[in-house]
């Protein structure tokens, strides 16, 4: 009995172990192209270091917005009754099976109807700027936010907000003090996968918003940039600071202490 | 204190009420019926966590149809207590008073006396309220309900999960929350035993409607309906028609039983059901004198089997002239002192006091 | 949630910041890969010369095209091949005469110190040596190659050998710095890119069919038309021309002739069926 559960034990464990050394495979593949001296004169390099901090910001604003409008339409998904809910269930995964390229041309496409030029002509210019990396990764990730809000928030026992109406909470009051609390590891969860598609997001940002340095060039998008001047250094650069940030990011968010109240 | 008037909700196919209720100040009442029954539906309807689709709910005199659930002052324990994890224990009791605005020297003292009465002092500092016992969690979540001061408190089968000792404890502290709070009760249970106990009126609930509304000895030994017999559990129901009224109006039926209860508008040659509990049956033992309310209902049969049960034991005993058999339930005192064996003969009575009729709709199903 | 509000702030004025302050409206280039080491240098120069800011967007010329074309924004189109530019007139998108920046020249790029030994057109069809191409459907560099192995008879030849058609010429030249092929047939502008990493091998004068360029002009959508003209100004100027050589590119036609002098300057070529 014992040496059956031993060999499950093994069995599942194996793939796991392979992954990883494949993974650490990947990340130390680089190895071979990177250098130290490359490294930090290129860090240095006002373009990386506005990539950096364009990445930064955009996954961020990008996943703040997206969780801040995913959360009530999640909520509306999971516990809300409402005519032609399926089909608005299914309608919402759209940019999930899409390709963020096609995304990217679609949002392209969005300002060119009469409605884009409108927003254009009183100066609200989207495509190519900053905020178009946000509008394009936000296009994105928003999906997976309602995706893993609506599973988190149907895990949460509707009984528990009942009582709270019935202790003298509003619906308001009670989404708020017991809702938002018992999903507080769900909406973690859901904040670390759409922060990280976001800051790895490259199809439909680099559609929409291109690839100027310094201005709308992210991590990923200086990668390819990199790549097409065959700059394999400054790739692998690029590389090694996105796998540093968003390992750091993740680990750091999960390391937030589970306090209560 | 609640009045309910024709109340009717719906949820997927199934369709509750209507439903009319009255309960008085500090008065206790117990819905008993069989699960799927739509209890905990009418408890929602009642406070609002379900919209009704007609009929009036008024509390206090106030309509409160349209008031939504944190403004009708109703506290509820549901059956899985919803404690709410991210909280300790006394954020959990306190909850109420926080959200209801209760003044906070106020709200101490309550939960001071709530501390005592439900013997908290113990664990009210624990900060993880998910590993509390189960009789714990029930003793937290009853105080959370009490705590705003509530004069109207619902109860969904919140004893199921306990064990037996536990759930008698928690069982007499309601009744003490009953009595010294003056709080009203209304408390759903499938459990006979706990509906009879604490209930001073009992509701039966079957598919979504109140089939009877009583005291103990009402619901116990006059039941209304088929169906409420047959929930309450009565074995022996005869199916059988009127033969004839006598003259103090009792009924004589075509099963040679007499003396049974009268209903309105009873004729000869009516389909009813008589029944009678199996501990209301009386055995006539040849060396005792009988009184006259022993006379009648006699009839001779054989014992075909003996169940012994906790702390009783069943009879079932063959009427020799129709062939019917008829559970007769003994204490063990009585069965160690008559000592009964399969095959014995013997005399019952079916007195007629403890008789029921029941007319038969078109649409009852025999039993 | 009010610290990571903080922090963007602080971010954002840090980084954001002054590239947004720039005073002077800033001309948004669409540029091919093809010219990006010289025209990311180009642009920095224009800017300190004359305080206008270059916006330069790269990509593939046919990607680059399409956001052009869906955006409605830019004001200079610099596509890495000639036939992109022919596109983009088909289309109605450019305003004016296009102006020549510099020459591509085909060749064979191996890596360094061509450890294959790969000295000619037909070395790429011995066994074993791994070819790669760019698309030829979608990527001039790649119809390039694939009119080379045309007209040189050697096409079936070397077709067993290619590996991979990637979709873009930037792509292509990546290739072989990371060993996924022996030998590339590409501009022989990739190798003065990465001297350290590739070289190349130039085809004989006449196994060359035909030379491309790379062209810039003025989109008709331009907001900022004078800005994008004196950009292209700057760098058809002797600065700007001094850039694209100092990358290896042949700015001045007799000399790209001397490597080519029978091929055909820009211009079509149609693909063969098969391809």
């Amino acid at each position: 009995m014992l040496r059956r559960d031993t060999i499950f034990k093994g069995a599942m464990l194996l793939p796991l172990v392979v992954l990883c050394g494949y993974f650490l495979l990947l990340v130390g593949s680089q190895s071979a192209f990177f250098s130290m001296t490359d490294f930090l004169e290129q860090i240095g390099q006002k373009d990386i270091r506005s990539a950096i901090a364009l990445s930064l910001i955009a996954a961020t604003a990008s996943t703040v917005i997206a969780v801040i409008i995913a959360i009530p339409a999640a909520y509306a998904l999971a516990r809300i009754d409402f005519p032609g809910k399926r089909l608005v269930d299914t309608f919402i995964d759209l940019p999930m099976v899409l390709t963020p390229i096609a995304l990217g041309t679609l949002i392209l496409m969005s300002w060119n109807t009469s409605i884009g030029r409108l927003l254009s002509d009183i100066g609200i210019t989207l495509p190519f700027t900053f905020a178009g990396i946000i509008l394009a990764q936000f296009t994105v990730v928003v999906a997976i936010s309602v995706r893993m809000l609506k599973a988190t928030f149907e895990q949460v026992d509707p009984r528990q907000e009942q009582v709270a109406r019935l202790l003298g909470c509003s619906a308001f009051e009670s989404f708020l003090h017991v809702t938002l609390p018992l999903a507080r590891r769900g909406i973690l969860a859901a904040i670390i996968l759409t922060w990280a598609r976001a800051i790895g997001e490259f199809g439909a940002t680099v559609m929409v918003a291109g690839t100027a340095r310094g201005q709308t060039a992210t991590l990923p998008s200086s990668i390819y940039l990199a790549m097409s001047m065959a700059d394999l250094p400054r790739a692998v650069t690029l590389v090694v600071i996105l796998i540093g940030i968003s390992l750091l990011v993740l680990f750091g968010v999960r390391m937030v202490p589970e306090s209560r109240g | 204190m609640i009045r309910i008037e024709q109340l009717t909700t719906r949820q997927g196919s199934f369709t509750l009420g209507p439903i009319d209720l009255d309960l008085g100040e500090s008065s206790y009442l117990t819905i008993l019926g069989p699960s799927g029954a739509g209890k905990t539906l009418f408890l929602e309807a009642c406070m609002g966590l379900l919209t009704a689709h007609s009929g009036r709910v008024w509390i206090n005199g106030t309509d409160v149809t349209h008031i939504p659930p944190e403004q009708r002052h109703i506290s509820y324990l549901p059956q899985d207590l919803a404690l709410f994890p991210h909280l300790g224990v006394k954020e959990n009791i306190l909850f109420g008073a926080r959200h209801r605005k209760v003044d906070k020297e106020l709200a101490e003292s309550r939960l001071g006396e709530l501390l005592d009465l439900l013997d908290l002092h113990g664990i009210v500092n624990r900060h993880d309220v998910t590993s509390l016992s189960g009789g714990e969690k029930q003793r937290v979540a009853l105080a959370r309900a009490l705590l705003p001061g509530p004069r109207l408190l619902f109860l969904d089968e919140p004893f199921s999960a306990l064990d037996a000792t536990i759930r008698r404890q928690l069982q007499v502290s309601l009744r003490e929350i009953n009595r010294q709070l003056g709080v009203t009760i209304l408390h759903v249970t499938h459990d006979q035993e706990e509906a009879f106990m604490l209930g001073e009126r009992i509701a039966v609930m079957i598919a979504g409607r109140l089939r009877q509304i009583g005291d103990r000895d009402n619901i116990y030994y006059q039941p209304e309906s088929l169906d409420v017999a047959n929930f309450l559990r009565n074995q022996n129901i005869y199916d059988t028609t009127v033969a004839a009224i006598a003259a103090d109006g009792s009924l004589q039926m075509e099963n040679s039983i007499t003396g049974a209860p009268s209903y309105p508008g009873a004729q000869v040659g009516d389909h009813v059901a008589v029944g009678i509990r199996s501990e209301e049956i009386v055995i006539i033992r040849s060396n005792k004198p009988i009184g006259p309310e022993l006379q009648q209902n006699l009839f001779d049969g054989t014992v075909k089997d003996i169940l012994a049960f906790g702390g009783t034991h069943t009879l079932i005993v063959e009427v020799l002239s129709t062939g019917t058999c008829v559970d007769v339930e003994l204490p063990n005192c009585a069965m160690r002192d008559l000592g009964y064996n399969i095959g014995d003969e013997l005399q019952i009575c079916l007195r007629r006091h403890s008789l029921w009729t029941i007319k038969k709709e078109v649409n009852d199903v025999a039993v | 949630m009010l610290r990571i509000l903080a922090l963007l702030t602080i971010l954002f004025t840090i980084f954001i910041t002054p590239a947004l302050s720039a005073t002077a409206k800033p001309v948004v280039v669409f540029a091919g890969s093809a010219s990006q080491p010289p025209l990311v240098e180009a642009a920095k120069a224009f800017e300190e010369k004359f305080g206008i800011p270059i916006t330069l967007h790269q990509g593939g010329s046919g990607a680059m095209l399409s956001q052009v074309l869906l955006s409605g924004q830019g004001d200079l189109y610099i596509p890495g091949s000639p036939d992109y530019m022919d596109k983009a007139r088909e289309l109605d998108l450019i305003d004016g005469e296009e102006t020549n920046l510099a020459y591509l020249i085909p060749a064979i790029l191996v890596p360094k110190g061509n450890p294959l030994q790969i000295r000619t057109l037909q070395d790429l069809s011995r066994p074993g040596v791994r070819v790669g191409i760019a698309e030829p459907e979608s990527v001039c560099v790649g119809l390039y190659a694939v009119e080379i192995m045309q007209t040189n008879n050697l096409a079936d030849k070397i077709r067993p050998n290619l590996r991979g058609q990637v979709e873009s010429c930037a792509k292509a030249a990546a290739m072989l710095p990371l060993g996924t092929v022996d030998a590339v047939l590409g501009w022989r502008e990739f190798a003065t890119w990465n001297p350290q990493a590739m070289e190349a091998i130039l085809l004989k004068p006449e196994e060359i069919p035909r030379l491309a360029y790379i062209p810039a002009a003025r989109l008709r959508q331009a907001t900022n038309p004078e800005g994008a003209e004196a950009f292209v100004t700057y760098l058809k100027s002797e600065d700007g021309q001094a850039i694209f050589r100092k990358w290896g590119y042949f700015t001045a036609e007799e000399n790209a002739r001397m490597l080519a002098p029978s091929a055909r300057i820009g211009g079509t070529y149609n693909l063969p069926e098969g391809w």
